[in-house]
């Protein structure tokens, strides 16, 4: 199989701090995969997808997107292939969401260049996916967190991107649209789309991801299939609670239950 | 409300074709359709000045409000406008030949601005938006007090600098001058065209700075650009027209209550209604009372109000 | 140099050092004091044209301080200066120990009531007309112990004045004293009374401010013969290609005049009737 994503033997470090967060660390994603990224707050998730997209630098080694240095990319051609969906987002003017997925078709889209049928069309696609279509006309400030986490979602589709980072992407959503998340997610990931989800929702990774990697303070703890990751041990090494374990009813996947 | 909004365009080109025709219409000396002279020669080198002043004021400060994502930025933020000053006075005060040459020396002195608040700005090689806004400021300091000591140093009447600090569009014009005028406008036009193509990268950029990348926005090599066109749109009009202050700040507020935030709109609107009212302001100050007001005054005494107004039905 | 090792090396050094303090300190007052002879009447000058009557009466002896901007007759240059016109420097007035100070209103109001407020003599000259010009003149002479002088030299310039015939009169003069923006001189003001005498009229008259900003049109509308420049940033050869301005008599026959030094007309002093006589002889031509 293809490598859509590598790192290899990156060795980072914040300028402020004084102890390397990564060391020689590499990590291959392939193409197609639904790569799950977990781990205590700190460990270095975000990091990592910053240093993935080229947000940061790394002090030693380098990036690969599908194969070719990231360093030849420039930023338009990253963001045809590389759609983002970040943990935080806010909007300092008031937008609809229309504009705001619109934006997911800015790297196709010239200066002075004004959005074609087939962007337009774009866009509505992904509003459909991800359930706002409702909100197409609404102010980006006046709706839910949850909400609003569907539209930044809508406009990384809208990217027609290979590879979907997703940085805590569920933590707003109710019930309802968390599964709805992770049904669209699954169904693009059947159709081919490359997906790296960091998530604090084990089980919910653990559902979803084909392959998931356990981080505790920059070092790759294990990286392997969710049930294998999903052990009282490894958890309680990382986590250090000791969570009790049960097998999910229909897939029989491993899924953590909160020891309290 | 759509409808208000497809047909923005409209209205504020009718406000502005107003403007215009008042501003020939009215003046000190009266209006009579057999004696044109004086508002063709007079009044209409005030009127170009006008359009091009308020319309880019207005255009730099929905631009640099959107780049740095800040409402009480206006042109003047980034320092630019108090070294044109300062190269104003330092030309009156060598008492250059010719006003040509003040304002050469204007807009010499706003370019070394530029170039020092761009290196003060840079924070480890990279521009950073508070550094720029942090930078502009000093700057501005620096060379107002600068302008204060060149004031205190020369023999003008005190009025001669309050009318250069305050904005002033009654420039006498020489062909000598004119020619320079010409040459500013058509670059300030270019110059502006270039900056609307920055539209959706404007809009793109009120969101966190690492999503607008992973969009394809590189917020740094922007900021730098837009930093530079910018300040040389502003040095364009201060060097003529002195520091005209608040049509910068206001008018994009009020495209963006009436409107919206969107930029393709925001821009080209802003410097319609800036050039209208700019305009309009001017009219009051030619004839409001025998001697003829500073501009900045009228545009603060009747822009309050009404943004009021509109902040109070709008929000 | 070793350092003090028992009391009595302490002590010297103490002496040495108060020694040398004491040096440095008169030094440094002698710099900052001015040096002046005694003077019985001790005058310091705020205004150019007071400080030219004072030189004329033949008291500058008294003349102890005076502003950067006096700078007529050439001796004018070399005393002690206190400031420039609009902010004087309080301190180096006071320092000055003046008996009397002579300033001007309006523009020196504040530095008039902190110096009334110290209880220091203040003159205040307000000219209005060449008349009340001549009543100063001859207040200064008494004020400065010569009232003869100060009465001889305001009969001269009297007597001056009145051969001052114009040709012709109230011809429409546009002054102008600044070009961005358009200032010119209104109907309140000495300069009027000047123009007057040599032959014209102020065009702008009718403004009571004494320095208003204008719009060009006015200018042309009201349509001068003559125009005199009253600063240096405009030559005559640069106003004649002011865009809208040809329709002016001014500009079509030729009579702009920059050649004027406005100290002439603007300082009610001695020195006004030559101003005079320069206009006249333009208004003339």
């Amino acid at each position: 199989m293809n490598s859509a994503l590598e790192l290899k033997d990156i060795s980072f470090t914040y300028a402020s701090s004084e102890t390397m967060l990564f060391k020689e660390f590499s990590l291959e994603v392939k193409v197609g995969e639904f790569f799950g990224i977990i781990g205590p707050n700190g460990s270095g998730k975000t990091t990592l997808l910053k240093l993935m997209q080229g947000f940061l630098k790394p002090q030693k080694g380098s990036i690969f997107i599908f194969s070719q240095a990231i360093d030849k990319f420039n930023r338009r051609e990253l963001a045809k292939i590389i759609g983002y969906v970040p943990q935080e987002n806010f909007f300092a003017f008031e937008y609809t969401v229309f504009d705001v997925v619109l934006w997911g078709r800015n790297p196709y889209l010239g200066r002075l260049e004004n959005p074609k049928k087939d962007d337009l069309t774009k866009v509505m696609e992904a509003l459909t996916i991800t359930d706002t279509i409702a909100l197409k006309d609404k102010s980006i400030n006046q709706i839910s967190a949850g909400e609003r986490q569907r539209v930044v979602l809508a406009r990384a589709l809208a990217q027609q991107p290979k590879i979907l980072l997703l940085d805590e992407a569920t933590t707003h959503l109710d019930i309802t649209h968390q599964v709805e998340f992770a049904r669209i997610l699954k169904k693009l990931n059947n159709l081919g789309l490359t997906i790296i989800f960091l998530s604090h929702d084990l089980n919910l990774a653990g559902l979803i991801c084909s392959r998931m990697l356990l981080l505790d303070n920059g070092k790759p703890v294990a990286c392997d299939r969710p049930e294998i990751i999903l052990r009282s041990e490894l958890i309680e090494k990382v986590y250090r609670v000791k969570p009790y374990l049960q097998n999910h009813p229909a897939s029989g996947l491993p899924q953590i239950i909160l020891p309290l | 409300m759509q409808k208000t909004l497809r047909l923005g365009w409209l209205w504020l080109t009718l406000l502005l074709i107003i403007a215009i025709v008042s501003s020939f219409v009215f003046g000190p000396t009266g209006f009579k359709i057999t004696a044109l002279a004086i508002p063709l020669t007079i009044r209409l080198p005030r009127v170009l000045l006008g359009i091009f002043a308020g319309g880019v004021l207005s255009l730099v400060g929905a631009v640099l409000q959107g780049l740095l994502q800040n409402p009480l930025v206006d042109p003047y933020t980034l320092g630019v406008a108090s070294g044109a000053a300062f190269g104003t006075s330092i030309g009156l005060l060598f008492g250059t030949k010719t006003t040509s040459l003040v304002l050469i020396f204007s807009f010499l002195f706003a370019l070394l601005t530029i170039i020092l608040v761009y290196s003060v700005s840079r924070i480890k090689g990279r521009i950073t938006k508070t550094g720029l806004v942090l930078a502009g400021v000093i700057t501005s300091f620096l060379f107002s007090s600068l302008t204060m000591l060149a004031m205190v140093f020369s023999r003008k009447p005190l009025t001669q600098t309050i009318y250069l600090l305050m904005g002033h569009l009654g420039i006498i014009f020489t062909p000598a001058n004119l020619i320079l005028f010409i040459i500013a406008g058509i670059l300030a036009c270019a110059l502006s065209i270039y900056l609307f193509s920055y539209w959706r990268s404007l809009d793109i950029l009120a969101t966190n700075e690492e999503a607008a990348a992973s969009l394809g926005v590189d917020a740094r090599k922007i900021t730098q650009e837009i930093f530079i066109i910018s300040s040389l749109l502003v040095a364009l009009v201060v060097s003529l027209c002195g520091s005209i202050s608040f049509v910068g700040l206001i008018v994009p507020h009020i495209i963006r209550l009436v409107f919206g935030p969107n930029h393709r709109r925001l821009i080209p609107y802003s410097f319609l209604l800036g050039a209208g009212l700019l305009l309009l302001a001017d009219i009051i100050a030619r004839t409001i009372a025998p001697i003829e007001l500073p501009l900045s005054i009228i545009t603060a005494l009747f822009g309050v109000p009404f943004f009021i107004y509109l902040l109070k039905t709008r929000l | 140099m070793k350092f003090p090792t028992n009391p009595a090396q302490s002590l010297k050094l103490l002496f040495y050092s108060l020694l040398v303090s004491i040096l440095l300190l008169y030094l440094s007052f002698l710099n900052c004091e001015p040096k002046i002879a005694k003077v019985k009447k001790r005058a310091v000058s705020l205004v150019p044209s007071i400080t030219e009557i004072i030189f004329a009466l033949g008291k500058d002896d008294c003349l102890v301080g005076n502003t950067i901007y006096c700078d007529y007759p050439e001796e004018a240059k070399k005393i002690y200066k206190v400031g420039d016109f609009s902010n004087p420097n309080l301190e180096k007035i006071v320092g000055l120990k003046p008996d009397i100070v002579f300033a001007t209103m309006p523009e020196q109001k504040i530095i008039i009531e902190r110096l009334k407020e110290l209880k220091i003599p203040v003159f205040v000259s307000q000219p209005v007309s060449i008349d009340s010009m001549l009543k100063e003149i001859k207040a200064i002479g008494k004020i400065l112990g010569v009232p003869q002088k100060g009465e001889s030299l305001t009969m001269a310039l009297a007597t001056e004045l009145d051969q001052i015939k114009p040709k012709n009169l109230a011809i429409p003069v546009y002054l102008e004293i600044a070009q961005t923006p358009l200032i010119t001189v209104g109907g309140g003001s000495f300069i009027n009374d000047v123009l007057n005498r040599a032959g014209g009229r102020n065009i702008f008259g009718f403004l009571t401010q004494e320095y208003p900003v204008i719009d060009a049109e006015a200018v042309i509308k009201l349509n001068p013969k003559v125009i005199f420049i009253l600063h240096p940033l405009a030559k005559k050869e640069e106003v004649k290609k002011r865009i809208g301005w040809q329709k002016i008599t001014a500009v079509k026959e030729n009579r702009i005049y920059d050649d004027v030094n406005p100290d002439l007309i603007f300082r009610p002093g001695p020195r006004i009737v030559q101003g005079i006589k320069a206009l006249m002889a333009r208004i003339s031509e």
